[in-house]
């Protein structure tokens, strides 16, 4: 096995290479001392076709490094920050995601073209809606009975900002009622995932749909909202949550610390 | 914590031992030279009973003859 | 049999040393074979009412009178899945790499006892599987539906053949390393390290929550692209050049190919959880890693097609070929496919659709059976010294299966891209849930057609080759078929 292949750059030819091998078990790389051999041969072996060993082409060598850097690009764009958990590509984790976000791109969410910016966030809150939340309160709204409750009429969806924000920013969990029928279940917090302006958006779109009418919420509440709950990192429970204020969070000035209770 | 443990001694461990015996492949490779005559080994697999330019597998009940090649207005 | 007839003095230690390594490997191979032919028989069977039932859904859930919740589409399915890939697909796999190794290895085949009791043990770890998903006790977790003591047996028996292809190798003929044994070695070594870590993150030390989709689904994939996937290609690599008799057109691209598919193939698994509660960055990894795989596929597909070239009028002439070249055309185009529904907005709407199923059958039956199905008729004349008996049968084999997986492709392809508008739609004007069934409804009665031509491809092939083992195969020597040292007996074809 051992071989001399690694004392030099370049094997020497054996003058037997270009025919057929009586012996093909094992590497020939025997030496000649005939450099008139040796030079002999390696003339013929150039003018042999050479089957085995085609350069690679050009054009795929160029097509391979467009994709490696085609293939970077498109993880620079959707790394999601390499976060445990941004689970959505487009996110920065917990403050204001005022852009449009990589827009138009390969994920699927819309650009959403200029115009009135209610209908813009009802547009962005309802494809947030149908990636996060449809799986468990459905696209009707209408949550499974006994399991997930439903948004439309909730009176947390339109009742006073902070109660629906307590509960989308850091989740719920817990017994409680709604609509006549008992809940026992545990929601997610959302705050880590989704940024001010998804919140926003998803909050103003299940307050008007299905039968729901209740004011919109901008970024700039929600920002407000995650400083005042920052004291209470854990999941609320529906107590909790019916024992917030219910004065209207004033869009884009923090409010005073403090009223969250545990 | 020792639920954990498993899993981190799995994905450590996989690393060690794939990343680990994928570089000693192509050590061994290159060190046996495996990548030297590339010509030669791309003909390993025939042999004098078999050399290159021989068919070896055809229709039950054809013979090598029957082969017409592309172009060639042959008549069995 | 003994080889002693006369020979070309050249040839005659080279023929009798292969007549000699075919020889050894004539129980052992042969074994699975039989064993995986049978496997495939009843997956196409489990296959067939599945398919059936899904839109003829009061089929069969009564057996003869008796409500049977056992014949429930939710058990046959996994059955069917289970069948196909580890009844027959790595069984015949593993019988085809039996022979390779053996001939690669240019050493008689060693210790077949080995490999025969692991073949034994996995068919008997297959059996308890089958019937314990029929009775109910199926895990649900797709491609390890098997109970854990199952895998247990079926690792066991894994174990043994890992344990009998070091040794081959070790003891093979020194000299060069083929491509195609690279090829195997690696899927013999990748495949227990897959199997052993989901087994115990599955089942033994179960992880949490989503972590179970992704371990789930690296497995998934990894089955089919560091087992399957190997051990297809490292049979094209060799039965290619060695029907036509020419060697590969660039070794080195064969080899690049080789380490191409080793570094990006396995972080492709996430790409089956886009748009789940994952990490996006293990999303988007596994969407990178599967426009990369596209590197070494565009490179192997090269090196067939230039392999090939000037030397494509051999299909008509060569059984193993046309089933082969059918396998490597497919397997080119299920991986662009699979680079393509890795891309987020693609993924968004063909992801929980029939459009995935239909993907799954291209890379399963149409690259990796098929070249399995070409692999077994170049390698059973040689164990049994016979040439198969007729060609007819063969070319009923290859065009119904030819034909059966290209409508099956096609009828799930649109089918499922039917089935996701009108999912991404639910609102939308005759777009409710029953709605989506109807619209489907003709492309499952299509999968159903195009699978009773698979069947009758499969039950073809399967008498065939019975009838091969009970040795009435040929005699006449085809004489490029089979090595001189055969040629012993003229007679008259039966």
């Amino acid at each position: 096995m051992a071989n001399n292949t690694y004392d030099n750059d370049f094997p020497i030819p054996s003058p037997d290479d270009d025919k057929p091998d009586p012996n093909l078990r094992n590497l020939d790389y025997s030496e000649d001392v005939n450099v008139g051999k040796i030079h002999e041969s390696i003339l013929r072996e150039n003018k042999e076709p050479r089957e085995g060993m085609e350069p690679v082409p050009l054009w795929l060598l160029a097509v391979i490094i467009s994709f490696i850097f085609g293939c970077g690009i498109y993880l620079g764009l959707f790394w999601g920050g390499f976060s445990a958990t941004a689970y959505d590509e487009d996110t920065r984790i917990a403050s204001s995601g005022g852009e449009k976000g990589k827009g138009g791109g390969a994920n699927g969410e819309t650009a959403v073209a200029a115009g009135d910016p209610l209908q813009e966030a009802i547009k962005l809150g309802k494809r947030q809606y149908s990636n996060n939340c449809a799986s468990c309160h459905q696209p009707t709204g209408m949550g499974v009975s006994g399991q997930y409750p439903p948004l439309a009429k909730s009176d947390i969806v339109i009742g006073p900002e902070r109660h629906l924000l307590a509960v989308l920013l850091n989740g719920l969990e817990g017994h409680l009622t709604a609509q006549g029928v008992a809940y026992n279940g545990a929601m997610p917090a959302w705050g880590g995932n989704m940024n001010d302006k998804q919140v926003a958006a998803v909050s103003t779109f299940i307050r008007q749909e299905w039968g729901n009418s209740a004011g919109p919420i901008t970024p700039e509440q929600v920002a407000a909202a995650r400083k005042e709950f920052a004291s209470h990192p854990a999941a609320y429970k529906i107590e909790e949550v019916e024992a917030l204020p219910t004065t209207p969070i004033p869009g884009g000035t923090a409010a005073p610390g403090g009223e969250a209770k545990k | 914590m020792s639920e954990m443990f498993i899993f981190y001694l799995l994905i450590v461990g996989s690393m060690v031992v794939l990343g680990g015996s994928a570089m000693y492949g192509i050590y061994w490779a290159v060190r046996d030279g495996q990548y030297v005559n590339m010509k030669k080994g791309a003909e390993v697999i025939f042999g004098k009973d078999e050399p290159v330019g021989k068919v070896t597998d055809l229709f039950p009940g054809m013979k090598p003859e029957d082969i017409k090649q592309p172009g060639a207005a042959k008549k069995r | 049999m003994d080889t002693t007839a006369v020979l070309v003095p050249d040839s005659d230690s080279d023929a009798r040393e292969r007549a000699a390594i075919d020889r050894s490997c004539r129980v052992p191979v042969l074994l699975f074979f039989s064993v995986a032919i049978f496997w495939l028989l009843m997956g196409t069977l489990f296959g067939m009412i599945a398919s059936i039932k899904m839109h003829v859904p009061d089929f069969l859930t009564t057996f003869f009178g008796v409500p049977a919740g056992e014949l429930s589409f939710g058990r046959l399915r996994p059955i069917h899945l289970n069948i196909v890939a580890y009844g027959w697909a790595a069984v015949v796999g593993i019988g085809v790499a039996i022979w390779l190794m053996a001939r690669l290895c240019r050493a008689p085949l060693r210790n077949a006892w080995l490999v025969c009791a692991a073949g034994v043990l996995w068919n008997v770890g297959m059996i308890a599987g089958i019937f314990s998903i029929l009775l109910g006790y199926g895990n649900s977790i797709e491609y390890l539906e098997f109970p854990p003591f199952v895998t247990f047996i079926l690792f066991l028996a894994y174990a043994l053949v890992s344990v009998w292809a070091v040794d081959m190798f070790v003891h093979r003929k020194k000299g060069h390393v083929y491509v195609s044994q690279w090829y195997l070695l690696a899927a013999l070594f990748w495949f227990p390290w897959l199997y052993g870590t989901a087994n115990i993150l599955l089942n033994i030390q179960p992880v949490a929550g989503s972590v179970q989709g992704i371990i789930t689904w690296w497995y998934g994939h990894n089955v089919l692209g560091l087992w399957f996937t190997p051990i297809g290609l490292a049979s094209a690599y060799y039965f290619i050049p060695k029907v036509i008799g020419r060697p590969v057109y660039s070794y080195y691209l064969s080899a690049f190919g080789f380490w191409a598919l080793a570094l990006f193939y396995s972080w492709n698994g996430g790409h089956h959880l886009i748009g789940g509660p994952l990490p996006a960055w293990l999303i988007t990894a596994s969407s990178v890693a599967s426009f990369m795989m596209f590197i070494p596929v565009l490179v192997t597909a090269i090196n067939h097609h230039m392999t090939m070239k000037g030397n494509f009028h051999m299909l008509k002439y060569s059984p193993t070929l046309r089933f082969v070249v059918f396998g490597a055309m497919c397997y080119t185009l299920v991986s662009f496919q699979g680079s393509s529904m890795a891309i987020r907005s693609w993924n968004y709407l063909t992801h929980f659709t029939h459009y995935t199923i239909g993907h799954a059958h291209l890379g399963l039956y149409g690259f990796f059976t098929m070249i399995m199905f070409g692999a077994v008729y170049y390698i059973v004349p040689r164990l049994t010294n016979s040439e198969w008996k007729s060609a007819r049968m063969i070319k009923i084999h290859f065009w119904f299966c030819a034909y059966g997986i290209i409508a099956m492709f096609v009828a799930l392809s649109i089918g499922g891209l039917v089935e996701g508008e009108m999912l991404l739609n639910p609102k939308g004007a005759h777009n409710t849930f029953p709605d989506i069934v109807e619209a489907t409804k003709p492309y499952l009665i299509a999968r159903s057609i195009s699978g009773l031509l698979l069947t009758v491809g499969h039950v073809v092939f399967a008498w065939h080759f019975v009838l091969m083992l009970v040795g009435m195969g040929r005699r006449t020597a085809g004489a490029t078929l089979l090595t001189e040292a055969s040629e012993e007996r003229e007679g008259v074809a039966i």
